[in-house]
């Protein structure tokens, strides 16, 4: 190896990407070459200088007033009507399979929806808060009323579970799982929503009612598959 | 002010809480973190002021997605990369914008001002001040391998260059590191 071959490939020696022959060629010739042994001991030594540089610097002032002026603060869990739902019920490590129960679910309430239909719901009622206990008016009279006030309870009691589990958890789930679940998870609680303020104009309806209680029925079982997964 | 914190609370533990949205954990992060990232803004941006603000902006987007960050990696490497992208994409904005709207200056003008400055022959340079002195891509190459540790391929893929470009880069800069230096 000559002065200029070394000195070309002295970079790749240092960097370890030589293979055995042509290090052992470099180092025969930087043995027997003043300039080149140099060369090398001087990229050594600003290598080992570089490293130095990796001490940090202190700005010249005080940032971190500015920083925390300009820090939102953290959103709840998940926001909106989904944020009820999900409030610490994400599964560590699940987020794939969360992907997988996000459709799932899109796919159940897609379904709900298109049996619900738009001509048969008042759609711009805000989403009634679903609170274990609360009186709605399905608490009172009819067989239809009781079956999805029977129907109402499971649900609250999966979301406690659920809660309890999970809490805290949230933290590790993939953002994109987040969302995807938080859309799904917001549908459901519009679906749920819809049906609850049609009622509100026909509370004696057979066909809601026994449409609230199945709505019902199918988000527990949901929420139970999700809760094993 | 921050509350105290005891100083058991690990990053990953400051992390876990910072995600919940505690901000004195934050701020523990944030200060345990500054003089790096500071001083990696502040070599590849060669301007206090520019590296004060790309250091406010890292740690406010860090906030930000804080979220995202997977636990399986360590947070101050994670917030490298993050500096390191953030001034790249401000110096490209930068480059972008220059090339726009800066009108060309007379050809007389332009020497001197993109050739690198050459130390004063009797003055011997540390090597901080010799590498703000390097031309921009070196300097990147430079502060990213041997500063820093990157391997060539991540920094073709953090600067947009060809692998072979950045080990270019990176023997012009060491050349003329020592050449700088031995003066």
């Amino acid at each position: 190896m000559n002065c200029q071959e070394t000195r070309r490939r002295l970079d790749d020696y240092l960097e370890g990407d030589l293979g055995s022959d042509e290090s052992r060629a470099l180092e025969r010739h930087t043995d027997g070459c003043d300039a080149c042994r140099r060369e090398l001991a001087e990229t050594r030594r600003l290598l080992d200088e570089a490293l130095g540089l990796r001490v940090g610097l202190q700005p010249g002032r005080e940032l971190w007033g500015d920083i925390e002026a300009r820090l939102e603060p953290r959103r709840a869990p998940l926001a909106g009507a989904a944020s009820r739902w999900l409030a610490g019920l994400v599964p560590p490590g699940g987020g794939l399979r969360w992907a997988a129960a996000g459709a799932t679910l899109a796919g159940i309430l897609v379904a709900t929806l298109t049996l619900v239909g738009p001509s048969s719901v008042r759609r711009s009622v805000p989403n009634p808060v679903l609170r274990p206990g609360a009186t709605t008016a399905l608490s009172v009279a009819t067989a239809g009323q009781r079956q999805a006030a029977a129907a109402e309870a499971p649900i609250f009691q999966v979301r406690r579970d659920l809660a309890a589990t999970l809490e805290g958890a949230d933290a590790t789930l993939d953002p994109v799982t987040v969302r995807e679940v938080e859309r799904n998870l917001a549908i459901l609680d519009e679906a749920t929503g819809e049906i609850r303020a049609a009622l509100e104009d026909q509370p004696s309806s057979i066909h809601l009612n026994r449409l609230l209680a199945s709505q019902y029925q199918m988000e527990a079982e949901v929420l139970r598959r999700l809760h094993r997964l | 002010m921050p509350r105290e914190l005891q100083p058991e609370r690990s990053d990953e533990r400051l992390v876990r809480l910072a995600q919940k949205g505690d901000t004195a954990a934050f701020e523990s992060l944030y200060r345990s973190n500054l003089q790096r990232i500071y001083a990696l803004a502040m070599r590849m941006l060669r301007n206090p002021s520019a590296a004060e603000e790309a250091t406010q902006e890292v740690f406010v987007r860090a906030w930000e997605r804080l979220r995202s960050f997977r636990r399986d990696s360590l947070f101050s490497s994670w917030l490298h990369r993050m500096t390191v992208n953030l001034i790249l994409d401000q110096l490209r904005a930068r480059q972008r914008f220059d090339e726009r709207f800066v009108e060309e200056p007379e050809a007389a003008d332009l020497k001197p001002a993109r050739q690198p400055r050459h130390p004063p022959a009797a003055a011997r340079l540390d090597l901080e001040a010799a590498v703000a002195l390097l031309p921009e891509q070196a300097r990147m190459v430079f502060l990213l391998h041997d500063v820093e540790g990157y391997r060539h391929r991540e920094i073709a893929e953090l600067l947009e260059i060809a692998e072979g470009t950045s080990k270019a880069h990176l023997h012009r800069a060491r050349r003329q590191l020592r050449k700088d230096l031995a003066r």
